[in-house]
């Protein structure tokens, strides 16, 4: 069977080197992962998300739904706010994380990863049973969503778009011209992220790149959040990991009902995801062995080498006894590489 | 347009195969422009030891990108007797200059006549890699 394409495909199939990605046929580099990485670090760079999922919920009842649905406060989330949030399972394991798009106090668009779909839809579905005057719907058919991330982002945005959003603070969204548009991303960089039809996004797409962004894969998509230590659902975070593990504590509002509820409060953490960083030019990736210095041992979840600091850059779980600054070893094949438990980001944002 | 030099042999693998010099059965190895392109962005070169054996088609380094590990086969059989550290410290020129400043080993080759026989052409991996594309 082969994989699904986004309506951007057309723009740059036989000019990225694809591949695919749970189930999508997405843009790995279009030139170098670096090139691309280091365009959205110092300049600006557009990336085509559209395989994310997007559900769209609605309804007078919709807030208190997802705010049953959801870890976040969405009720009371003022119309044009951004929410970060997780879905969690009846025992506090994380489902996927997720943002919030409050359009109006009864319409929202939640964006979630790729890897959860359909499992989160039908989730939301299910627990939105009990409130039958929301709607919930996949949202990702007909439209688009791209994010144009870098120092320069802002402003190669209003000289295509005539949209100045360096008005809106970070987590803020504006509608216009059928387009959401908010000042948001997943690489640590100023930018905006847009959800739109075919159409309109594939014409923004390339008027972004006219104007000196540069076009991104997901390969660049991933040192860049790796970088800031974000953690990358179905890979740091999956349904074995509660909030707590991942610092994501001030995500969860315990003034309201919501699904995982009682079992977070009867959990006592006893691990938490922390960064990795080699002395030296290595490849860190997912499912290698750390030791510590202390005996502790644990898997890298995720990894990758930063092109900015050259040097491998890792996620893993760890005691809470380990402190940031700790020593400890990965074996690489042959090599054993020194490496330190740090907090992330790893670079300075 | 992908470079294959003309005076190079290549195995199906994506190596090249350099004769320095027949007599002393002195050869230089490294990796085509097919093959940089297709793994992007080189950031670890691990080479063999000066003075280790690589064998025809066996393992003898590895290239590794963002994305993963690769093998890199040795295109001859003899006793490696240089390595080019300048890809170690700079992983890119592989990339930049695969066969020029990119080479990756030198080996003193055991089977130089029998083995150079069972190596492509530039025409030949000329055709291979536009049959693969």
């Amino acid at each position: 069977m082969s994989a699904k394409t986004t309506p951007l495909y057309p723009l740059y199939k036989g000019k990225a080197r694809t591949f695919n990605f749970e189930g999508w046929e997405m843009p790995l580099w279009f030139t170098s992962i670096e090139d691309e990485h280091m365009a959205v670090r110092t300049n600006a760079g557009v990336f085509d998300i559209s395989h994310m999922t997007r559900t769209r919920i609605e309804g007078r009842e919709a807030p208190l739904f997802l705010d049953y649905a959801l870890t976040a406060k969405i009720s009371g989330l003022k119309a044009g706010r951004l929410a970060y949030t997780y879905v969690l399972n009846e025992n506090g394991g994380i489902i996927d994380d997720g943002i919030v798009f409050s359009l109006s106090e009864d319409s929202f668009v939640f964006v979630t990863n790729a890897c959860t779909h359909p499992k989160l839809f039908l989730t939301l579905k299910q627990r939105a049973k009990r409130f039958p005057s929301v709607r919930v719907e996949q949202d990702s058919e007909n439209n688009a969503m791209i994010a144009l991330q870098g120092p320069n982002s802002l402003k190669i945005l209003k000289q295509k778009l005539s949209l100045d959003m360096s008005q809106k603070r970070k987590f803020e969204l504006v509608t216009t011209d059928s387009l959401i548009v908010s000042r948001s991303g997943y690489t640590g960089e100023d930018g905006v992220e847009i959800i739109g039809n075919k159409e309109r996004t594939s014409e923004l797409f390339q008027a972004f790149i006219e104007a000196g962004a540069k076009p991104c894969g997901l390969g660049a998509r991933d040192t860049l959040r790796l970088e800031m230590g974000y953690p990358l659902g179905c890979v740091d975070i999956n349904e074995s990991v509660n909030p707590y593990e991942v610092g994501g504590e001030r995500f969860v509002d315990f003034t309201k009902d919501f699904v995982g509820k009682s079992a977070l409060l009867g959990i006592k953490p006893t691990r938490r995801l922390r960064g990795v960083i080699s002395d030296t030019q290595v490849v860190l990736r997912s499912g290698y062995e750390v030791t510590l210095e202390s005996g502790v041992t644990t898997r890298l979840t995720s990894g990758t080498l930063s092109p900015i600091l050259k040097r491998g850059i890792a996620l893993a779980f760890f005691p809470l006894s380990v402190k940031a600054g700790e020593r400890g070893r990965v074996k690489i094949r042959a090599q054993e590489v020194l490496v330190s438990v740090v907090d992330p980001p790893f670079i300075k944002k | 347009m992908t470079l294959v030099p003309q005076n190079l042999l290549y195995s199906k693998e994506h190596e090249w195969l350099r004769v320095d010099d027949s007599q002393k059965a002195l050869c230089t190895v490294g990796i085509t422009d097919y093959a940089q392109a297709k793994l992007g962005d080189i950031v670890v070169v691990e080479l063999p030891k000066v003075g280790s054996r690589v064998e025809f088609m066996k393992p003898a380094a590895n290239i590794e990108s963002f994305k993963a590990v690769s093998e890199v086969y040795s295109p001859i059989t003899g006793e490696v007797v240089e390595v080019n550290q300048k890809v170690v410290q700079d992983p890119g020129v592989v990339n930049r200059d695969p066969y020029g400043e990119g080479w990756l080993f030198k080996v003193r080759a055991t089977k130089l006549e029998e083995e150079t026989r069972l190596l492509l052409d530039a025409n030949a991996y000329q055709k291979l890699i536009g049959e693969m594309s």
